[in-house]
């Protein structure tokens, strides 16, 4: 199981797959057997690959302090690759620009998404807006068709050079905009997702077409999708380490400035261990989202 | 005194002429039921009354406005003055009860949240189902969950209610609250158009009977006549079909 595709294995599978957009290929099929005993009961926990990775870390650990002349030695050049300088908190402040600059995206990519996909849904629901629809799909395609660390030094080098941007904000939204066009597609699926007759009833009772995708479309698809949302901040998260291109000092490029000073790669494996564990528990998150799903959708079918 | 005014629509689906020349006056205050074989135009006709379907050609008055063509009235003023209740209820499941009943009249800012809410719990009481105020729609049964469309359509007081077959999705034993809830409406002088071949129910309650057949307006007759002396064997058949249907 990967970080990317945890609800894939669901047996009775979990609405995210309904919408079949998923930002890497699913590797949809791949789990499922439901019978089984503890093991297999067991190793779909939410706690089974918290509980490996765990104990591979420690592992790794222990060899770590037992090779390379002792515990002592290895503490020494610890404390010299992290303390010195105070070198640890550039790896904390690095974090703090990483989180940031992921909630910025996650936000910009949100409301992004939001605006094109209703905007490709009132074309097709026969809204005349052929030039908005226009620019919402070549924005789709254009932004899933380059690669995000063009996109990023384009907007950064391009679009904000002469604008009093923080880097942080500028990656911020140079991500955010990437992560629109996906968003879009997530989103689009998700309103598709919603039965018909609830616009119309909607739209019945008077409400204009985007008064009633608001109240009534949007608040079901948002439930829809919410799996494959979170999902694509998984992404997204791990996607920001590009961010040192245009020198944002994020987690992984400040983790690299401890390794050049120091020639010690240690740094560049608790960077990704930090990566890990916020993957992890936003996995956590995504199952908790999930059953919480699966039990509201019990509760509708017991009438 | 008239409130709709059908004149000559038509519509079609590619080739399939769904509508043809079909027309037809309302008065205040009557209850019309329209029936006819599946496939026969009985939904698009209601569904061009509020223009969730555009015609081709015709004119719809409401009132002696016309709501269809060039300087017909705007879309959502036209739904508002007309209620629609559908077979499949299509109630708001992230909505409690009230919430569904108060969601057009707040958000159209008709009314406020408060003054809504009390008249949502008037509604409910009207169609039996006040304790239901605070209720989601998961927890109701069919019969109920199309009673709460059907105070949801009336919170915005509009002057004709549309019913596309209420009841053929609902359980048998869920038909007749729904069906008394539309007598009730239809005694108390609302303008009603409803597609059913619930028979005994059209017999008791409508003014006259529409029947459509491909797209036309075969018949407008009385209740009592058309069941009593169906003027022609194609009627015949279709009133024989549909009562050995509930027969079994
Ligand atoms: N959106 C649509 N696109 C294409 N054809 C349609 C559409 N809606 C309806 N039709 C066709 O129009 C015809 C009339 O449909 P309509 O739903 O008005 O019939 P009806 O009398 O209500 O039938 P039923 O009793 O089955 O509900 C049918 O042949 C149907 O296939
Ligand atoms: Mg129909």
């Amino acid at each position: 199981m990967t970080a990317d595709g945890p609800h894939h294995e669901l047996p009775g599978h979990s609405v995210s797959d309904a919408t079949g957009v998923s930002r890497r290929p699913s590797r949809a099929g791949a789990g499922a057997a439901l019978s089984g005993g503890a093991w297999t009961r067991f190793s779909r926990s939410p706690w089974f690959n918290p509980l490996v990775v765990t104990l591979l870390v420690g592992a790794g650990v222990v060899y770590f302090f037992m090779t390379g002349g002792g515990p002592r030695a290895r503490l020494e050049r610890l404390a010299e690759v992290y303390l010195t300088q105070d070198r640890w908190r550039w790896l904390l402040s690095g974090l703090g620009s990483t989180l940031v600059l992921t909630l910025i995206a996650a936000v910009t990519g949100v409301m992004i998404g939001l605006v094109l996909s209703v905007i490709r849904m009132a074309w097709r629901a026969g809204a005349p807006i052929a030039l908005l629809n226009l620019f919402a799909e070549t924005y789709v395609t254009v932004v899933r068709g380059t690669p995000v660390t063009v996109q990023l030094m384009i907007i950064y080098f391009g679009l904000f050079a002469d604008l009093p941007v923080s880097r942080v904000l500028a990656a911020g939204l140079a991500f955010g905009i990437n992560s629109g066009a996906y968003v879009a597609e997530i989103f689009r699926a998700g309103i598709e997702s919603v039965d018909g007759g609830q616009m119309e009833a909607a739209r019945s009772l008077g409400l204009p077409y985007l008064l009633a995708m608001r109240k009534v479309v949007l608040p079901q698809a948002f439930r829809n999708v919410l799996p494959t949302l979170v999902n694509e901040f998984i992404t997204l998260l791990k996607e920001t380490a590009v961010a040192g291109y245009i020198a944002v000092e994020d987690l992984t490029r400040e983790a690299n400035n401890i390794r050049t000073k120091t020639f010690d790669i240690g740094p560049l494996y608790v960077t990704a261990l930090i990566y890990l564990v916020l993957v992890l528990l936003l996995t956590l998150l995504l199952r908790r989202v999930e059953r919480k799903l699966r039990e509201g959708d019990r509760s509708q079918v017991n009438i | 005194m008239k409130v709709i005014e059908v004149r000559s629509i038509s519509k079609a689906y590619g080739d399939n002429l769904v509508l043809d020349e079909v027309s037809l006056e309302v008065r205040r205050g009557e209850t019309i039921a329209i029936i006819g074989p599946s496939g026969s135009g009985k939904s698009t006709l209601l569904r061009c009354m509020n223009r969730l379907e555009e015609v081709d050609s015709g004119e719809i008055f409401i009132d002696g406005e016309p709501i269809t063509g060039r300087g017909g009235r705007r879309l959502d003023q036209v739904r508002r003055r007309m209620g629609m209740v559908f077979q499949q209820f299509n109630l708001f499941p992230h909505l409690t009860v009230a919430g569904n009943i108060t969601l057009a009249p707040v958000s159209l800012r008709m009314m406020r949240p408060d003054a809504a809410r009390e008249r949502a719990r008037e509604l409910l009481r009207q169609v039996g189902l006040e304790e239901k105020l605070d209720s989601w729609p998961d927890q109701l049964s069919g019969g109920q969950k199309q009673r709460v469309a059907i105070a949801r359509a009336l919170a915005m007081d509009p002057e004709v209610m549309l019913f596309d077959e209420p009841t053929s999705a609902l359980d048998p034993e869920m038909v007749g609250e729904v069906l008394r809830v539309m007598r009730d409406l239809s005694e108390a002088g609302m303008t009603m158009l409803v597609v059913s071949h619930e028979l005994a129910f059209v017999r008791q309650a409508a003014t006259r009977v529409l029947f459509m057949d491909a797209g036309k307006l075969a018949v407008d007759l009385p209740p009592a006549e058309l069941f009593d002396n169906p003027p022609n064997q194609r009627i015949r058949d279709f009133l024989d079909a549909v009562q050995q249907k509930d027969a079994v």
